[in-house]
């Protein structure tokens, strides 16, 4: 059973009130990946956006062939598989999501989340303003990575 | 009294090239002369100003704990002329060190507390002198848990690799390394921007103190992270890197409103600095 407050740990869902929260329990999925495991390749379809719970993976792209490069480690709270949600048309992935350490995830599917917007608007409004933060933060932080701060 | 202005000789015992640019390198140091070696008694944070002959003087972070006996160490970027004429310089050759200067961490404060220290790039040289002296045998349990958040731009541009391995494999200090992007298929830490995985990490703010240096765009995306984790300004760290001449405040070269950053700082915390004005 997925608990409340469990859902609220996750920095993408802490700002939705509980009547929402409990709407989401119901289509809240909850997976285990042991380390070594892809829990999605570059260009595979875009079924599930994920939260972790526990655990840690490392988002990868290929350089070339066989040569990945990984461009982020996503811990404990935080969300992705953004194409899920956010790609209209063809839904794909577009990195390789790799588990660093035996990790514990929240998953939801990208077509019963719409369901439940179009259902209610507020919530979906909420939900998606906050992955728009979410990116904008991502982005800028791509940006400040791209000036080669450190020297 | 002796002359503030005058530099005591030391030699350079070795030279260890710390980042695969080549760019980075930790000198040992000992001094010439054995009674200059009683006088320079410093405190993590502080810094001195290195002599080469001929090309000028510079400020450099004591990379070393007073903890380490007998050899001072400097981590210098190599930038231009006098970190360019140091880094030509090897084993066996002389240089000068005037200090120790500038105030240090405020470790009297930070006794009995838990200590975040977060660091970015190349500036984590007096972060370094912290984390050996608090590890050291006799100051470990003068403070709570230690948590260390320490960034760079890929694998090979971190400092002090052994240590920082050597740390990770410890329990009484939590490591957290994070690069912008590794390619290295055994890459085993983090790869994120550093207020990112500091948010992930979620040091607590209870009874703690945050130690941070690092570009200044580093500590700008880091600063309301820990204010959202519940770090007051008064407990929120940071070491000032302003141009500098004299390191004695005597020249003016290195001041913010009424203060000198060589002789009021190089450390300030939050609270103190929102009422300097905004020059650094
Ligand atoms: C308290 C303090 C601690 C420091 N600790 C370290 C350290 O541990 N390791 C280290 O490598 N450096 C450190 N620095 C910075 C170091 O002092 C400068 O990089 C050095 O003075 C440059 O001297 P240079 O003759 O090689 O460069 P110059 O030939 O004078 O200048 C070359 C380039 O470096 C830039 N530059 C010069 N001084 C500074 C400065 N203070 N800050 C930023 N850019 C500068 C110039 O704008 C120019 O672009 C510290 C500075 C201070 C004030
Ligand atoms: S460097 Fe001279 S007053 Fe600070």
């Amino acid at each position: 059973m997925v608990e409340l407050d469990d859902l609220k740990a996750i920095i993408l869902l802490s700002h939705l009130t509980d009547p929402m929260l409990e709407k989401l329990v119901d289509i809240t999925l909850t997976m285990e990946h042991s380390a070594g495991d892809y829990i999605f390749r570059d260009g595979d379809y875009a079924r599930y956006l994920y939260a972790i719970i526990e655990g840690k993976v490392g988002l990868e792209l290929e350089k070339t062939a066989n040569v990945p490069v990984m461009m982020d480690t996503i811990g404990r709270g935080r969300t992705f598989g953004f194409s899920a949600l956010v790609d209209t048309e063809q839904k794909k992935y577009t990195t390789h999501a790799r588990v660093l350490a035996d990790t514990k995830l929240f998953a939801w599917e990208g077509t019963e989340l719409e369901m439940l917007f179009y259902q209610h608007y507020e919530m979906g409004f909420l939900f998606m303003k906050r992955i728009a933060k979410i990116a904008k933060t991502r982005l800028q932080i791509r940006n400040v990575q791209f000036l080669d701060i450190y020297g | 009294m002796e002359n503030p202005y005058l530099p005591y000789p030391a030699r350079i015992d070795s030279v260890v090239t710390e980042t695969e640019d080549r760019n980075l390198k930790t000198f040992k140091l000992v001094f010439l002369n054995s009674e200059d070696r009683g006088k320079f008694i410093h405190r993590a944070g502080q810094f001195a100003e290195l002599s080469v002959a001929g090309k000028g003087e510079i400020p450099i972070g004591i990379a070393s704990s007073p903890t380490e006996q007998g050899y001072l160490l400097f981590t210098v970027n190599q930038v231009g002329v006098v970190t360019g004429a140091l880094h030509q310089m090897e084993a066996g050759d002389t240089i000068g060190v005037r200090g120790p200067l500038g105030n240090w961490y405020p470790w009297e404060r930070m006794e009995g507390k838990n200590v975040v220290i977060i660091g970015g790039g190349f500036a984590f040289t007096t972060l370094r002198a912290s984390i050996i002296y608090m590890l050291h045998p006799e100051n470990r349990s003068r403070f709570g848990d230690i948590t260390v958040i320490y960034g760079a731009r890929t694998p090979g541009m971190l400092l002090y690799k052994d240590e920082l391995a050597a740390w990770n494999e410890r329990d009484d200090i939590r490591m957290h390394i994070t690069v912008d992007a590794a390619d290295d298929p055994d890459w085993k830490y983090n790869v994120g921007f550093v207020p990112t995985i500091t948010q992930e990490a979620a040091p607590s703010a209870k009874e703690a103190y945050a130690l941070i240096c690092g570009p200044p765009i580093m500590i700008k995306f880091t600063l309301p992270i820990l204010s959202e984790l519940g770090f007051p300004p008064e407990r929120i760290i940071m070491s000032l890197e302003m141009r500098m001449k004299c390191g004695i405040g005597m020249c003016g070269r290195c001041n913010i409103g009424t203060e000198y950053v060589c002789k009021d700082g190089p450390v300030f915390d939050l609270a103190h600095m929102s009422r300097l004005p905004n020059e650094y």
